[in-house]
């Protein structure tokens, strides 16, 4: 009987398990060989030396410090103003509240390149922004090309709404029946917040902060196309050495020394998680005050005029560069409104600037969406199947080493950057069919970025169905198969459609990898608006854009009705 | 031959022992409950016999079949779990037609089986329902009915009334008696609960830390614990640990947590080491403190704390707090731990009024109210 169960298990495990192994593992491990001169590809020997020339080189030095500052420095931005808007948000009370929430999440469901395009729409040197704040003072408020500030600000924006929904979370899990009886006890408002909120607060925040971090050091398309030649993310340089110089085994070295990094802050994240229980469910019902009631005192009125300071300042970064991206794709480049940008989109003419018409862009953004859709919830679904098909439990306590190793597995390409990926799987690849028909690659590399949120959402949706279940199906004479098809598929149904739509919005908006594998007659919607952003079409830029937020939102709203939208890994 | 038969079963759960070599028989359409404390490994037992645990030893015989060698999906038990596990996704109908789609039967057939089954359940014209469109007590009798359905060789019910509220238990555990009889299905039924044990049961199995102390009807085990473990398992009170037993000429003196008892020991009763001692609430006098009979060593002074009326039996339960013993001036008892057992029970006629809550009285514990436990 347990022989069968392994047998089958094996055989549903093998394709998930498979998937990884051999596009993601073992080109990964290609890339640490190839860091010590070890190629599969070419005649190689073992040396440190390619190491060391790339870890002394002082430029690699330099984006090193530079990367790592930058992401502190987001982090902290963004703990500071997210902090205070997600306490906004639990303990007010006001008109408009869940759409200023939601609001508030959209710059992280926004796919980078769109982020982009919407801050040069808002920001840039000819954004009416700018022009107006220069025909005020004289001159523009901030130059978002090439400057510290400007992929600064870039990445606050992009980040903020990680903050404000996990320590949202984090502040309603508070029990305030505690703080209740602290206050009868006597405890004073800074004893409240130092022994009862911070402690609760801490753990999720940390864990926020973390995951900021990660998302600010891998950056890629904004600083690649706002930092220029003076700033580069390690991201970005991989790309530029593999891409535009060829070399290779420098890219590999740079890519050894990122995946460390990230290594160190996943299992830090990983070891916060499971020391803490996180709070995931918004359990409490938190007193809420009214915003704003008749008679306030004086300090209690200075109070609200500051919230209402911090909300048209945050909403305000939040806001303009979504209606940035909408308005300068109805905007000519003489400032008047027009249709043009999307006529242009029909427009073979603009094939010259991008290699290829954009209809074919989003045929192949679709294809690569709706194949993703489909293949990473498929390899999730087998994979959670697989790994409990044994429903009887032998007392005995067992180390399962598979699901351990499926564990770390499933979890790892998060801690793998998307460059990082598609460098792995070219370097490894480049002379076979995978990646001379880039479809394929491109598909690949999609799935393993969607794989582990899709899994993680099937995983969760498994985990939530009653375990009794299934054994009182069994008991009724239902084999497992059967238990699986009558029982928890249909019980997994929101969390399949969740899972769909959040691969299918990842491969809509990935960039990096995308760029990486793509050749030069190739392209998706993301490519494309790099594209055009590189030749300084900013309208048609905006335009194709606007598809973009739209299809997105679209997704994003639904995944909000049907389940949670978890910022977590 | 028994009809099932439970052989040296041993199961541990993280190096901890839940049973070991835990053996236990029942004849054809018996119900036996199995009562014991919370975590006694009765749920364990259930989950072992259904398939969900694996035993590291031991059999169940089935008639022919050796139970453990099947899967879950052949070994046809019916199984209700704690919480009933109703498929949330299937009417009511589709719940109890569950069973009986697995066995491959025809549409025209189940239907009617359904329908008859639904029509003892009362539960007709809910077939359409989802589970939480269903009353606590309609989604029990629901997964009663598909465990029922496919003709199970033994029905097992893990505490199946625990979330139903207390109206209505009773109700529903004369239910599932009668059902279980209409089918005569042998059924093994799990609870915390004695009044529902000692109402539907043929045997009462009592098992406590992975062993069966007793198994008999649920007079014998009410009337006759073995020990004073199954005497506090079926919760009788008025049940108290020994601290030490010295003998005094021919009488045994008793040290329990209110203080030193006389007892008087006959020949059978010798040579045995007693653990607990069981004081019948019948058979204590009640003496008003004015009252300066004789004073009998076993006499001990307390203040009523609670009076319950049971109407129904014309008797009242007086609960009498023991504060010393009436021929010693100190008190015995350090009432300022919660966890001694201070207080006794006093059964008096539904006419007995002089003992108001608050009033000291004197309890005077004859010989013949006192019995010895190993």
């Amino acid at each position: 009987m347990l022989q069968k169960n392994t047998l089958f298990k094996i055989i549903y495990l093998s394709l998930p398990l498979g998937f990884l192994l051999i596009f993601f593992l073992i080109p990964l491990i290609h890339i640490a060989f190839l860091a010590f001169g070890i190629s599969l590809l070419d005649i190689t020997e073992f040396t440190f030396e390619n190491l060391f020339r790339v870890l002394s080189h002082p430029l690699n030095q330099y984006f090193l410090y530079w990367d790592v500052q930058q992401a502190l420095l987001t982090t902290i931005f963004c703990v500071v103003i997210g902090l205070i808007g997600s306490y906004i948000l639990v303990h007010y009370k006001f008109l408009g509240k869940t759409f200023l929430r939601n609001l508030f999440t959209i710059p992280f469901i926004l796919p980078p390149i769109v982020v982009l395009i919407g801050f040069i729409a808002t920001f840039g040197h000819g954004s009416w922004f700018n022009r107006t704040w220069e025909s005020l003072t004289g001159s523009i408020l901030i130059d978002i090309y090439n400057t510290y500030e400007g992929i600064i600000l870039a990445h606050v924006f992009y980040n903020i709404p990680v903050i404000i929904r996990l320590t949202e979370l984090g502040w309603r899990s508070i029990n305030q029946d505690g703080i209740a009886v602290a206050k009868s006890l006597g405890a004073t408002r800074l004893q409240i917040f130092s022994k009862i909120q911070l402690p609760k607060l801490l753990p999720i925040l940390t864990v926020a902060a973390l995951l900021v971090f990660i998302y600010a050091f891998n950056s890629f398309a904004i600083v690649l196309v706002l930092g220029g030649v003076q700033y580069q993310t390690l991201e970005v340089r991989i790309y530029s050495l593999a891409k535009s110089e060829f070399d290779f085994s420098g890219a590999a070295a740079l890519t050894l020394v990122q995946v460390l990094i990230n290594l160190v802050i996943i299992v830090l994240y990983l070891f916060l998680s499971s020391k803490y229980e996180l709070p995931a469910t918004e359990s409490a019902q938190i007193a809420v005050k009214p915003f704003y009631r008749t008679h306030m005192p004086v300090k209690e009125l200075l109070g609200r005029v500051l919230i209402l300071i911090y909300f048209i300042l945050v909403g305000g970064i939040t806001i303009l560069p979504i209606t940035g991206v909408i308005l300068a794709s109805i905007t000519s480049p003489e400032g008047t409104l027009t249709l043009s940008n999307y006529a242009k989109l029909y427009d073979y003419s603009i094939k010259s600037y991008i290699g290829l018409p954009p209809s074919n862009m989003i045929l192949n953004s679709l294809f690569f969406g709706f194949g993703v859709m489909i293949l990473a919830t498929l390899l999730a679904l087998l994979l959670n199947y697989g790994l409990n098909i044994d429903t009887t439990v032998q007392g005995l306590p067992k180390i399962s080493l598979l699901k351990n190793f499926m564990g770390i597995l499933v979890i790892l390409p998060l801690a793998i950057s998307s460059i990082t990926l598609a460098f792995s799987l070219f370097s490894l690849y480049r002379t076979t069919f995978i990646y001379e028909q880039v479809l394929g690659a491109i598909l690949i590399a999609h799935t393993l970025i969607a794989f582990p949120f899709a899994n993680r959402v099937i995983s969760a949706s498994r985990s939530a169905i009653d375990p009794s279940l299934v054994s009182v199906s069994q008991s009724l004479g239902a084999s497992r198969l059967k238990t699986f098809i009558k029982i928890e598929l249909p019980l997994l149904i929101p969390g399949i459609i969740v899972a769909c739509l959040f691969s299918f919005a990842i491969s809509i908006g990935e960039f990096g990898a995308t760029s990486f594998l793509a050749k030069a007659n190739f392209a998706t919607i993301p490519v494309g608006i790099y594209r055009l952003i590189a030749t300084r079409n900013i309208g048609p830029a905006a335009s194709f854009a606007t598809i973009l937020v739209v299809i997105t939102i679209a997704s994003f709203m639904i995944i909000e009705k049907l389940g949670k939208l978890e910022l977590r890994l | 031959m028994a009809y099932f038969e439970i052989h040296n079963l041993s199961f541990r759960y993280n190096n901890v022992w839940i049973f070991k070599a835990l053996s236990l028989q029942g004849e054809k359409g018996e119900l036996l409950t199995i009562v014991g404390p919370s975590g006694c490994g009765k749920t364990t037992l259930l989950k072992i016999l259904v398939g969900i645990l694996a035993p590291e030893e031991g059999r169940c015989q089935i008639g022919e079949d050796a139970l453990f060698n099947l899967p879950i999906e052949k070994r046809r038990i019916g199984y209700v779990p704690q919480n009933q596990a109703l498929f949330p996704h299937l009417s009511v109908f589709d719940n109890i037609a569950f069973g009986l789609k697995a066995q491959n039967k025809d549409d025209q057939e189940i239907k009617q089986q359904v329908q008859e089954l639904a029509r003892l359940g009362g539960l007709n014209s809910l077939l359409k329902r989802k589970p939480h469109e269903l009353s606590g007590g309609q989604q029990q009798r629901t997964a009663l009915l598909r465990a029922l359905a496919p003709a199970p060789r033994l029905l097992l019910l893990d505490e199946p009334l625990s979330n139903v509220d207390s109206q209505l238990r009773e109700q529903l555990a004369l239910y599932i008696r009668r059902l279980q009889q209409l089918y005569s299905i042998t059924t093994i039924f799990v609870t915390h609960d004695l009044n529902e044990a000692k109402m539907i049961s043929d045997k009462i199995v009592v098992l406590s830390g992975g062993q069966i102390l007793q198994i008999g009807t649920p007079m014998d085990v009410s009337m006759n614990p073995s020990t004073s473990d199954v005497a506090s398992t079926i919760g009788i009170k008025n049940l108290f640990p020994i601290l030490s037993m010295d003998k005094n000429m021919d009488l045994y003196i008793v040290q329990i947590p209110i203080g030193n008892i006389q007892v008087k020991l006959n020949k059978n009763q010798l040579g045995k080491t007693y653990k607990g001692v069981y004081i019948d609430p019948t058979q204590l006098k009640l003496i008003e403190m004015s009252n300066k009979e004789k004073f009998h060593p076993n006499i001990f002074t307390g203040k009523v704390i609670a009076s319950i009326p049971h109407p129904m039996e014309s008797r009242l339960t007086l609960i009498v707090d023991i504060g010393k013993q009436a021929t010693s001036n100190s008190a015995i008892v350090d009432q300022s731990d919660p966890n001694w057992y201070h207080s006794l029970r006093i059964l008096l006629p539904l006419s007995e009024k002089r003992f108001k809550i608050g009033m000291q009285v004197m309890v005077d514990i004859p010989y013949e109210s006192i019995r010895l436990y190993t």
